[in-house]
Formats: C-alpha cells, structure tokens, sequence
C-alpha cells in the first residue's frame, strides 16, 4: 500500500521527462506523446495508469483531507492516537491479552476491583517479592508467603 | 495617556492581560504563564479535602478533571518540558497516593499508564501529545477552506501558508525574522517523525482537479499512513 506519495516522488524518471511538470491534475490528459519511451518507462507509465483508474471526479472545488479519519477532517482524537503509535510504547501485549484488558474495564465490578486487578495483570500488586525488588523488604526477612509458608511470595503464588 | 485613560473612562492595562481565560500576548515558554493552570490543578486537588478516595475512583477522577483542566490552555499555546513534568507529578502523585500523597511507590510506569486501556494503561492522556495535536489542528485550520479573519492576519504577516513549497504542504520552510513564538511552535509540531507526521496524514481529495499538482501534490494512492511508520523514523 502506497502510503501517501506524490507522483514525484513515486515516479521520479517519468516526472523527468514529462514535459508538463506543472500541470494541475484537472488538465492532465491523455495524448498521443511526441517522444519515443524505453520499455521500462512504459511499464512505469502503465503503473502510473494503474493508479489512476477508478478516479471519481466532481464538480466540487478540490480540498484537503485528513487521512487518519473517516470523514476526511481533522480531528484531534485521530492525531494523538497517531501520534501515540508513533512515540509511544507497543507491543505490550498480544492482541488476547489486549481483549482481556478491554474486558477487564467493561466489568461491572467496583471500580477499586476492576483497578486492583489491572495491577495483578501487571503482577504490580505489593507481594513480598515485588516489595523485595523495589527495596521496601529488609533483605534478610524471608519473603515466603504468609499463607502457607512454603512457597516466595509471588503475584501467581497468592492467586 | 492619563488624561485618555480619564476621558475614556478606563483603566490602564498592560500586557499581558487574561481574555477568554487564556493569557494574550504572553511569553508561552516562560514558566509563569504557566503558573495559574498548575496552581490550579494544585487548588482542584486540596478542594477534594482530605477524603479517602479509592485507587479506581482517583484514576476516574485523573481521566475526567485533572486530565482535562490543561485542555483549553493546551490547545493555544505549547507548554515548556519544564511545566510538563510538573504537571505529571502532580498527577503522578494524586494516582499513586492520593490526594497529599507525596511519595509513594509509582507501581507501573507513567508511559504504560498514558496507554489506552485496552492496551493495558489507564487511558491517562499524556499530556505532550495532547498539547501537540490540539495545536495541530491549527494548522488544518489553516488549510481548511474557510475564510477567517485570523487566517488572513497570518497570512499577511507570514505570506501564504499554502502552495508549492510552502510550510504546510512539506516543503522547505523557514520562519521570518519577525514570527511570533506561536507561529515558530506552530511550525515545529509538525516534524516529530523525519517527513513530519503532520503532513504525511494530510492528502489532496480531488474534485475538479483545477487546484491540485499532478505531479507535487499527494492526490492519489494514499493509503493510511500509520502502515508505513517505518518511512517516518
């Protein structure tokens, strides 16, 4: 998928030999050219045709559209989202895990709950092997879980 | 001057002044500007007492009040990194340990916590991000077909901001002398990735084809960008 280049830039040898380089797209027509193209150009030019099929033309004025949505507006919603993907973290997760998340929130469950397990997804609940990690645990304390004694502490020991 | 003052019946004001909320004329880089929109998320947060309120409700309360105060001062002016930490601290603290908290163990990373939820954050919006695409849509403002009074005082003063080679359409462009602070913060949230995030998303819709570059302008074939990130970095 050709995400959004000019012709230019998509076409670089047939924008050299084209002899209308300023050419609106409303004047650009089919006709018979003067010069004689390589084989290889006529298969760019066959491309560049390709690519132009199944052009809608009105009789509005031309505008300017913002790609990221639907309706062709900007919408700042669209754009940091966009701009999220681009600077942000990702591939956190796997798309299940991703589904268990979003269901996670649908729950209706009270909203410290449905929290508390957020955390035990991230296994950043306050274990005694998650405190140890951070410092908090004096190190020479055990950090075998207060239950049963027989196992560390850990986020999927105590669930 | 006095004497006008006195004949107009006005006070002598100076800039820069509040108007509609936001501060006209004043310096957007300088940490003061700034000061009344954290003072105010600091006065948000001691009017909330001292209640306990459990870990889901602050994170409800994150994403409705503390979240979007800084929207309307964000969407005019590009806050300093400075001002940005602060204010992430403050929410930082109020989510991990309420309302007075100070210091407590920041369990998951800020980053994650800025992430959708459905993709394991809390759907906190990170606040740079936001100030950019809120200031983004000025400039589609600008490309937009209406005709506006503020459009055409920038236009004056900056030449047109559209056509061949201009700011808004990729090419090379550099801010005269005289430009606002505004305008120069204007120009650069465009150019996070390499070609500039801003104008790879915009495309021409052809109508008629009389006000569209066969050759230079992006008319056809484009797809959404966020397939090919990779062309960005």
């Amino acid at each position: 998928m050709e995400g959004g280049r000019c012709f230019r830039l998509k076409y670089p040898r047939l924008f050299l030999i084209s002899n209308e380089r300023e050419a609106k797209v409303g004047e650009v027509v089919e006709g018979s050219r003067e010069c004689h193209l390589f084989v290889w150009e006529e298969e760019l030019l066959m491309s560049l045709r390709e690519d132009l099929e199944g052009m809608m033309w009105s009789n509005r004025e031309d505008e300017w559209r913002w790609s990221l949505e639907e309706s062709g507006a900007f919408t700042v919603k669209s754009a940091y989202a966009h701009l999220m993907g681009l600077v942000g973290p990702k591939g956190l997760w796997n798309s299940d895990e991703e589904r268990v998340f979003v269901r996670l929130w649908k729950s209706p469950a009270p909203s410290k709950v449905v929290a508390f397990a957020w955390k035990v997804l991230l296994n950043r609940v306050p274990t005694k092997a998650n405190l140890a990690v951070r410092n908090v645990l004096d190190p020479e304390t055990t950090n075998l879980c207060v239950l049963c004694n027989s196992g560390v502490e850990t986020t999927n020991h105590l669930f | 001057m006095e004497m006008a003052c006195n004949f107009l019946n006005c006070s002598k004001g100076c800039i820069p002044f509040n108007y509609l909320g936001l501060p006209v004329g004043a310096n957007g880089r300088s940490v003061s500007t700034w000061e009344p929109l954290v003072e105010s998320l600091n006065r948000r947060l001691n009017s909330w007492g001292h209640k306990y309120i459990s870990f889901g409700g602050r994170i409800v309360l994150l994403n409705s009040v503390l979240n979007s105060i800084p929207t309307f001062y964000l969407s005019f002016l590009k806050k300093p990194v400075n001002v940005w930490r602060k204010m992430v601290i403050v929410q930082r603290e109020f989510l991990w340990g309420g309302v007075g908290g100070g210091r407590k163990i920041n369990w998951v990373k800020w980053d994650t916590v800025c992430q959708l939820k459905g993709k394991g954050g809390l759907g906190m919006k990170d606040i740079r991000l936001m100030n950019v695409s809120l200031l983004a849509k000025w400039r589609w403002r600008l490309l937009d077909g209406e005709r506006t009074l503020w459009k055409e005082v920038v236009e004056e003063k900056y030449g047109p901001c559209v056509g061949k080679g201009k700011m808004l359409e990729g090419g090379s462009y550099s801010w005269p002398r005289h430009s606002s602070l505004w305008w120069k913060d204007l120009v650069k949230i465009g150019e996070v990735g390499a070609h500039g995030w801003f104008n790879a998303g915009i495309t021409r819709n052809v109508g008629n084809g009389m006000k569209t570059s066969f050759w230079n302008d992006k008319w056809r074939g484009g797809g959404v960008l966020g397939l090919n990130i990779l062309d960005y970095f």
